[in-house]
C-alpha cells in the first residue's frame, strides 16, 4: 500500500512581501495546478491512495474535478477547519497517524513550520515540500512533477527513508523548559512592538538570529550569517548572530530583491542541543520570516536541535530511483 | 507624530467610528434616520488602519458602507449626523444622505451608492495627482462584490499602464449583499487579481489595525516614489446586515459570533493595555470625550432644519 498526504496551504504566497519587496503572487489556481500534475504521475506510477488536508480554496477537490476520474483512492481528511493554520498542524498529526508513506506541502517556510508542529519530534514521515513563493528557505522550488517522482520513490519503497531523507534541524523556543514552538530555519528577535502583517522587513528591527542553516544562496534573516558561517542542512550546529548599530556593516538579501545592510555586532556556531537566552526583554519573535509572539518577559530560551522532520532529498531520491530502474518497463 | 500618539489616536478612531455607528443604528430603528443605513461595525480596522497611513492632502474615495471611512479620514461627526438625518447643515446639505457624504476639503472624494463607482473616480484623482506632480495619493475603499465589476478591472488596468499614485484598498468582508463570495468568484482571494495587472496584491488581516497600517503605508510610499498602484485585500466582516433591516437568512449567528470575538478594537485595546500605552482611566477619558462627540452631533442634526422644498434643484449637476 502505498499512500501519499498532501497538505496545500491557500493563504502562502499573499503577504506583504508582495508589495515590500518583489514576492511573486501565487494564486491558487497555480496550487490546483501543481496538484493536478502530481496526481497524474501518482495514478501513472501506481500510487494506491492520495488523501489531503481540507482547505477553503478546496485544492485537492478541484484538482481531483478537474481531471476526472483517477485510477486510485482519493479522500479528504475528516477534519473540523478553522481556516488557519492551525488546520496545516492537525493534518499533518492525523496523516501522521494514518501512517502515510510520505508527505506533500505546498506553501513556504511558515506553511511547513505549522506542519512541523503537528509531526511528533523527529518523526519518521518523510516530508517532501514544495514551495509556493520566492521567500522560502526550507520548501523545495521544483516543478511539481518532479517532486512527485521524488515522492513516489520514497511511498512505493524503491528508494528507503534511511537512503533519500535526511533529518532536519529546527529551532526550539523554549519556556519554563517546555517547547513553545518551533522554526525550521530561523527564530528572530525583533525590537518591535507588533506582529501586524507578520513578515521582517526592516532590518534595524533584527536583534537576535538563530538560525539552523545559513546559506549564501538563500534568503531573509538566516542569510546574513551565510556569508560569515556557511551551514547547510547537514551539518550538526546552528547558528546565533547578534545585530546592533555597534556592529560591522555587511549587506543581506532579507526579501526577495531587497539586499539591505545589517550590522553584526558578533555571530558564533552553537552546539546542537545546548539552550541559549533571549537578551531583548520585550519584543516581538519571528519564526520562519513570520513575527508570530509578542513578548514582554525575560524568561524565553532557544536551542537548534535535530528534531526536525525527515525530509526528503529530491536529487539523490530520483538518482537512487533511476540506478534501480525506477520508471523503466 | 510619535509612535504612541499614533495608536492612541488610531485606538480613538476606531471608538469614533463604533460608537458613531451605534448611535446611527439606534436612530434609525426610531424612525429618525430617512433611507438606507449601512453599518461598518466590526470593519473599523480597515478605514483606520488606512488612513492612518495618508496625509490630510490625499484622496480617498468610499462606498455605500462609508460612514467609517469618512470618520478616520476626518470627517466631522455634526456634518455627518446632519447629512443622515436629511438637514440642511450636513455636508450635502441633506440631499445626499449615508451613501454620498463628501467632503473636498479632506480628501472625501465621497462615499457612493453604486457598488464600485469609486474605482475610477480615485482612479481619476492619482490621474490628476500625477499630472499635477503635486505627492498626493488616492486610497478607493471598496468591497469583495465591486472586485466583480467593470470598473474594478478597468480603473486597475488603467492605474497599472500609468502607474498612478493610487491604492486599490478592498474590504473583504465575504458577502456582497447575500451572496458570499464562494458563489460570486472562482478564487478566493481577491489580492490574485492584482498579477493580471502587473501590480503587487497583498491580503492582510482586515480585524488587525497594524496589519492594514503598515501594509497601506508601504504602498503610499511605494505610489508617491511613482512606483504604482498596489491592491491590497483586507479580510474581514460586518457584525449587522447588509443594510438595517436585513433579516440575514443567509448566514448563521454562529458565524456572526464568531467575528466578534475577532473584535478589532478589543484586541487593540487588549493589546496597548499590555503595553502601558492605555490605563483604565484614559480608555474611559476617550469614551466619555466620544460620547460628548456623539450626544453632540445628534443635538446639532435634531436643531437643525431641513432644507426648503425650493433648494431641491439646487447643487444638481447631472
Amino acid at each position: 500500500m502505498s499512500r501519499i498526504g498532501i497538505i496545500a496551504n491557500p493563504a502562502s504566497g499573499k503577504d506583504i512581501r508582495r508589495l515590500v519587496a518583489h514576492g511573486s503572487v501565487f494564486d491558487n489556481n497555480e496550487k490546483v495546478n501543481i496538484v493536478k500534475r502530481m496526481l497524474s504521475v501518482f495514478e501513472e506510477v501506481g500510487i494506491k491512495e492520495v488523501i489531503f488536508m481540507p482547505d477553503y480554496f478546496q485544492i485537492g477537490w478541484r484538482a481531483l474535478k478537474s481531471l476526472g476520474k483517477v485510477n486510485m483512492e482519493v479522500g479528504i481528511i475528516d477534519m473540523d477547519v478553522e481556516f488557519t493554520q492551525n488546520d496545516s498542524t492537525k493534518a499533518a498529526s492525523i496523516l501522521e497517524r494514518c501512517g502515510v508513506d510520505c508527505l506533500i506541502t505546498l506553501g513556504g517556510d511558515g506553511t511547513n513550520r505549522v506542519v512541523a508542529k503537528g509531526l511528533s519530534p523527529c518523526s519518521e514521515v518523510p516530508l517532501l515540500p514544495i514551495s509556493t513563493g520566492t521567500n522560502n528557505v526550507f520548501p523545495y522550488m521544483v516543478e511539481g512533477t518532479v517532486a512527485a517522482l521524488a515522492a513516489a520513490a520514497i511511498a512505493k519503497g524503491v528508494v528507503g527513508k534511511e537512503e533519500g531523507c535526511y533529518r532536519a534541524k529546527r529551532v526550539e523556543l523554549l519556556r519554563g523548559g517546555d517547547v513553545v514552538d518551533i522554526a525550521l530555519v530561523d527564530l528572530v528577535a525583533l525590537d518591535c512592538s507588533f506582529i501586524g502583517s507578520k513578515a521582517i522587513w526592516h532590518p534595524e528591527e533584527i536583534k537576535e538570529v538563530f538560525s539552523t542553516v545559513a546559506k549564501p544562496d538563500s534568503i531573509g534573516a538566516s542569510s546574513i550569517a551565510g556569508y560569515l558561517i556557511p551551514t547547510d542542512e547537514l551539518d550538526d550546529r546552528g547558528i546565533y548572530v547578534k545585530l546592533g548599530e555597534a556592529g560591522k556593516k555587511l549587506y543581506a538579501p532579507l526579501v526577495p530583491g531587497v539586499v539591505k545592510e545589517v550590522f553584526v555586532e558578533s555571530f558564533s556556531e552553537i552546539p546542537l542541543d545546548e539552550k541559549y537566552k533571549l537578551s531583548l526583554s520585550r519584543g516581538v519573535i519571528a519564526l520562519d520570516g513570520e513575527r508570530e509572539i509578542e513578548f514582554s518577559e525575560e524568561n524565553w530560551e532557544v536551542r537548534v536541535t535535530r528534531n526536525g522532520p525527515l525530509v526528503i532529498d529530491i536529487k539523490k531520491t530520483l538518482k537512487l530511483a533511476s540506478e534501480r530502474r525506477f520508471l523503466r518497463s | 507624530m510619535g509612535e504612541e500618539k499614533l495608536w492612541i489616536n488610531m485606538y480613538t478612531s476606531m471608538l469614533r467610528i463604533r460608537r458613531f455607528e451605534e448611535k446611527v443604528v439606534e436612530l434609525f430603528a426610531q424612525g429618525k434616520i430617512p433611507g438606507f443605513v449601512h453599518s461598518y461595525i466590526g470593519e473599523e480596522a480597515v478605514a483606520v488602519g488606512a488612513c492612518s497611513a495618508l496625509e490630510p492632502t490625499d484622496y480617498i474615495t468610499s462606498t455605500h458602507r462609508g460612514h467609517g471611512h469618512l470618520i478616520a479620514k476626518g470627517g466631522d461627526l455634526k456634518y455627518m449626523m446632519a447629512e443622515l438625518y436629511g438637514k440642511k447643515t450636513g455636508y450635502c446639505k441633506g440631499k445626499g444622505g449615508s451613501m454620498h457624504i463628501a467632503d473636498v476639503d479632506l480628501g472625501i472624494l465621497g462615499a457612493n451608492g453604486i457598488v464600485g463607482a469609486g474605482l475610477p473616480i480615485a482612479t481619476g484623482a492619482a490621474l490628476s495627482s500625477h499630472l499635477q506632480k503635486n505627492g498626493r495619493v488616492a486610497l478607493c475603499f471598496f468591497s469583495d462584490g465591486a472586485s466583480n465589476r467593470g470598473t474594478f478591472h478597468e480603473s486597475l488596468n488603467m492605474a497599472s499602464i500609468w502607474k498612478l499614485p493610487v491604492i486599490f484598498l478592498c474590504e473583504n468582508n465575504m458577502y456582497g449583499i447575500s451572496m458570499p463570495q464562494r458563489k460570486g468568484m472562482a478564487i478566493d482571494d481577491i489580492a490574485d487579481r492584482a498579477s493580471a495587472y502587473g501590480i503587487p496584491g497583498v491580503v492582510v488581516d482586515g480585524n488587525d489595525v497594524i496589519a492594514v497600517y503598515e501594509a497601506v503605508k508601504e504602498a503610499v510610499s511605494r505610489a508617491r516614489a511613482g512606483g504604482g498602484p498596489t491592491l491590497i485585500e483586507a479580510k474581514t466582516a460586518r457584525w449587522r446586515g447588509h443594510f438595517e433591516g436585513d433579516p440575514q437568512i443567509y448566514r448563521t449567528q454562529e458565524e456572526i459570533e464568531e467575528w466578534r470575538k475577532k473584535c478589532p478594537i478589543k484586541r487593540f485595546e487588549e493589546k496597548l493595555l499590555k503595553m502601558g500605552v492605555l490605563d483604565e482611566a484614559k480608555i474611559r477619558e476617550i469614551e466619555e470625550m466620544i460620547a460628548k462627540e456623539v450626544e453632540e452631533a445628534v443635538r446639532f442634526a435634531e436643531e437643525s432644519p431641513y432644507p426648503e422644498p425650493e433648494e431641491a434643484l439646487e447643487d444638481v449637476y447631472a
